[in-house]
């Protein structure tokens, strides 16, 4: 998939390259873009230590196990089989994947961003774990990156600072509607991978 | 600037020191060893941004051509005909299509529409909620899966553009309607 899509993109640039005449604009953009790819890498590095070290702290004073068992209404319904294996007591097991899940989202929440990646890539690998030979995305990992494309943010700060560089009147008019639409969004894409996963479920039943 | 704005601003500069700190601090007060705690996990952390160089270099380099290719131009103009039969301001169509690609690049292009219209127009208004509406899709799925060498991810690209789609929609709806 990642490789047709890899592939798709490649095509995409080069017809259009070609009809737009682009030559050099490509060829400019594939050199600043892999160089800038390491440095993005090396400051990645600097946040995915932060966040790594501040969630094993949090994970070991059971700080991570509090914020999940707060959001386990939420949890157990999007990734029911996780919470059936790692709830205990209410509270996502320590080092489980439940509670990494649980510290993305509540990242993403907050606007962190930076703190969402490393968060969620460390959900990834952990829900990995049970299965590693894998090279299929199971649905409840499906349903965990559908949350994240649909980050609904409570404080859109990059927003408001930009509105109001632009001399917006009053640069937070617009949150009712950021906060209506976003929802929105994450319905839709919640909506649309239940559809389908049933849809796949149905497929593979006729299959066996 | 208004009193509301500047109170805002401050409290998303404040939410980062203090999450770090007060963690750090609950965890001192649990008795965690809080420092042998941090080094491990950014160890871990370390580990994982190197596993995922390869993939940033790929995918930034297809995102990069695609950007500067002129794709999205022309893709816009194809697409404006039903931008405007769905009452979408052809002025946010670029924006709407970057956005699942390029989280730099759907920025810049909500810049571009605020200068150009102004940030109170319908335009302007409706970009900016185009903006946060749903995240890159085409980025955060590939670099969510790469360390653990996940390579077919079924159907969250289709769900999430489905999202993105309802996304777009929304953001002129809600702004005729509020505004």
């Amino acid at each position: 998939m990642l490789n047709r899509i890899f592939l798709g993109m490649l095509t995409v640039s080069l017809v259009a390259g070609l009809i737009l005449g682009r030559g050099e604009a490509l060829t400019e953009s594939l050199l600043e873009e892999s160089t800038g790819a390491v440095k993005l890498a090396i400051e990645m590095a600097g946040v995915l230590c932060l966040w790594g070290g501040l969630m094993k702290a949090a994970e070991k004073a059971g700080l991570a196990a509090v914020i999940g068992r707060f959001f386990s209404p939420l949890t157990k319904r999007l990734f029911p089989k996780l919470s059936k294996k790692e709830l205990k007591d209410g509270k996502p097991a320590e080092g489980s994947a439940l509670e990494a899940i649980t510290l993305n989202l509540s990242a993403n929440f907050l606007g962190l961003g930076n703190a969402a990646t490393p968060l969620g890539i460390t959900a990834m690998e952990r829900m990995a774990a049970s299965s590693p030979e894998s090279h299929c995305a199971t649905d409840e990992m499906v349903m965990f990156l559908v949350c994240n494309t649909a980050a609904v943010q409570l404080f859109p700060s990059t927003l408001a600072a930009v509105r109001q560089a632009a001399g917006a009147a009053h640069p937070l008019d617009v949150l009712p509607a950021v906060w209506a639409s976003s929802l929105m969004t994450l319905a839709a894409s919640l909506g649309t991978a239940y559809i389908m996963s049933r849809l796949h479920q149905r497929k593979g039943e006729k299959i066996k | 600037m208004n009193g509301l704005t500047s109170w805002f601003l401050s409290i998303g500069g404040w939410v980062m020191p203090v999450l770090f700190c007060g963690i750090m601090l609950y965890s001192g007060v649990k008795k965690v060893d809080v420092m042998s705690s941090f080094l491990e996990g950014a160890w871990e952390g370390l580990q994982t941004a190197a596993k995922l160089i390869p993939t940033l270099v790929a995918l930034l380099c297809a995102i990069g051509m695609l950007r500067s290719s002129g794709a999205l131009e022309l893709i816009t103009k194809l697409l404006e005909p039903a931008a405007r039969l769905l009452g979408i301001p052809t002025e946010t169509l670029p924006l709407a299509l970057m956005r699942p690609i390029s989280g730099s690049g759907s920025l810049a292009m909500l810049r571009e529409v605020l200068q150009a219209y102004g940030p109170d127009s319908l335009p302007g208004r409706a970009a900016s909620v185009m903006y946060c509406c749903g995240d890159t899709a085409f980025y955060i799925i590939p670099v969510y899966c790469s360390t653990i060498k996940i390579t077919d991810y079924r159907y969250a690209l289709p769900a999430a553009l489905a999202g993105c789609f309802v996304g777009t929609l929304c953001s002129v709806w809600t702004v005729k309607l509020f505004f």
